[in-house]
């Protein structure tokens, strides 16, 4: 699977935590550093959804993939909720 | 010219005229025309420092006036009107000066739309200015009116207006709406303020209004750039506490205050970004007024070279 963000996001930081605002949806939104990880991932290009957690699980220095990867899949549910990503294409 | 400048008599009869009185309040040309006397003896006190401005292009039009028929001897009310269009309910004849204030608050916030405009307090000193966001019952009036009358220039009590093309703030130094107990606490703390009559029984209880420092009005057209956001907070007893603010929660906390923050959309939140990365930010839990003035006054002189 193939995630994108949406655009218009424009995100600023302090340390670990951010706010995203979404230009197409007028929205602001808090962002903690995990959350906000995953949008710039995805913001320059569509990634699939392993490469995602392999770059988080890098990021954060994770081991536990299967952890991880449930937290990224509710994250991006959520994301998805408030329109800030869209799934572009199914693998397998 | 200034209000004060012109006889009262030459005003009223300003007044009464189509042109009507075109005050200068900073930002913003207010047209007002009335036929009440009354009212227009507090206006012309309160706003006595503001200047006539002769030909200018008007942002709101606003009339005082009582309705005619019957009422105007039964229990005689006033009527705010915008551009001729009535709003809101009639106030008693006696508060047309809360009227008027509200009123022009409301247009503001309606119309004003050029600017980000938070809700809060603004005041200066060292040409830096300080914007105390906060919802109402906080103590920012009453806050920023003793800043006012301790030698801080004050912008606003009501509208931190922030200009857009720059995130400087604009000045509107109007008179400050006191309300109840805030009364009598700025008027022991300052003998020589200037307060309009007391307007009991109004929508937050008993109203009186205290005109701005000369200075600062005269100051009207001189903006500034933001150095502090501080979120007032009165607390009864409480000693003096100023606790920094993380950023996220400053710039929540701040749009979460602006009145137009959404109807901006990215601009709001680039104006508001702007304001967070080049402020302090606090959080003010305070009681009495020379001990908080006293804590401000140490602060900005500590942020003075910044």
């Amino acid at each position: 699977m193939l995630i994108s963000s949406t655009s218009g996001l424009h995100i600023e930081e302090w340390g670990e935590n951010a706010v995203v605002y979404h230009s197409l949806s007028g929205d602001t939104h808090y962002l903690n550093g995990l959350a906000v990880e995953i949008l710039k991932l995805i913001r320059e290009q569509p990634v699939p959804l392993k490469t995602l957690v392999e770059e988080i699980c890098a990021t954060f220095i994770i081991e536990d993939k299967t952890e991880i990867e449930q937290q990224i899949k509710q994250l991006l549910s959520q994301f998805s909720i408030l329109g800030l990503v869209e799934s572009l294409s199914c693998e397998d | 010219m200034k209000i004060k400048d012109v006889s009262f008599s030459s005003l009223a009869r300003t007044a009464k005229q189509d042109s009507g009185l075109c005050v200068d309040i900073g930002p913003f040309v207010v047209r007002l025309r009335t036929r009440d006397t009354s009212f227009l003896r507090t206006f012309a006190t309160l706003y006595q420092d503001f200047s006539l401005s002769a030909n200018a292009f008007i942002d709101f039009h606003v009339d005082i006036n009582r309705p005619a028929g019957f009422r105007r001897w039964l229990r005689p009310q006033i009527i705010f009107s915008i551009d001729g269009h009535v709003l809101f309910e009639p106030f008693p004849a006696s508060h047309a000066m809360p009227l008027f204030e509200w009123g022009l608050n409301w247009c503001i916030a309606r119309r004003g739309h050029q600017n980000l405009m938070l809700h809060s307090a603004v005041v200066e000193k060292y040409g830096k200015a300080v914007i105390f966001p906060a919802f109402p019952g906080s103590g920012k009036s009453t806050l920023s009116a003793a800043l006012g009358l301790r030698g801080w220039r004050f912008l606003s009590d009501e509208f931190g207006l922030v200009r857009s093309r720059d995130g400087l703030l604009l000045p509107m130094p109007r008179p400050v709406p006191l309300k109840n107990e805030s009364i009598q606490v700025i008027r022991d703390f300052a003998s020589s303020a200037v307060m309009g009559p007391l307007f009991p029984k109004t929508r937050k209880g008993t109203v009186a209004h205290l005109k701005s420092p000369t200075e600062s009005v005269e100051q009207n057209k001189n903006v500034v750039k933001p150095a502090m956001v501080i979120f007032p907070h009165y607390q009864k007893n409480s000693e003096v506490v100023l606790r920094t603010l993380p950023k996220h929660f400053a710039f929540l906390k701040i749009a979460t205050h602006a009145f137009n923050y959404e109807v901006m959309g990215q601009t709001g939140f680039e104006l508001v970004r702007n304001i967070v990365n080049s402020c302090v930010c606090f959080n003010l839990t305070y009681s009495d007024l020379d001990e908080v003035i006293k804590r401000l006054d140490k602060l900005i002189l500590e942020n003075h070279g910044c």
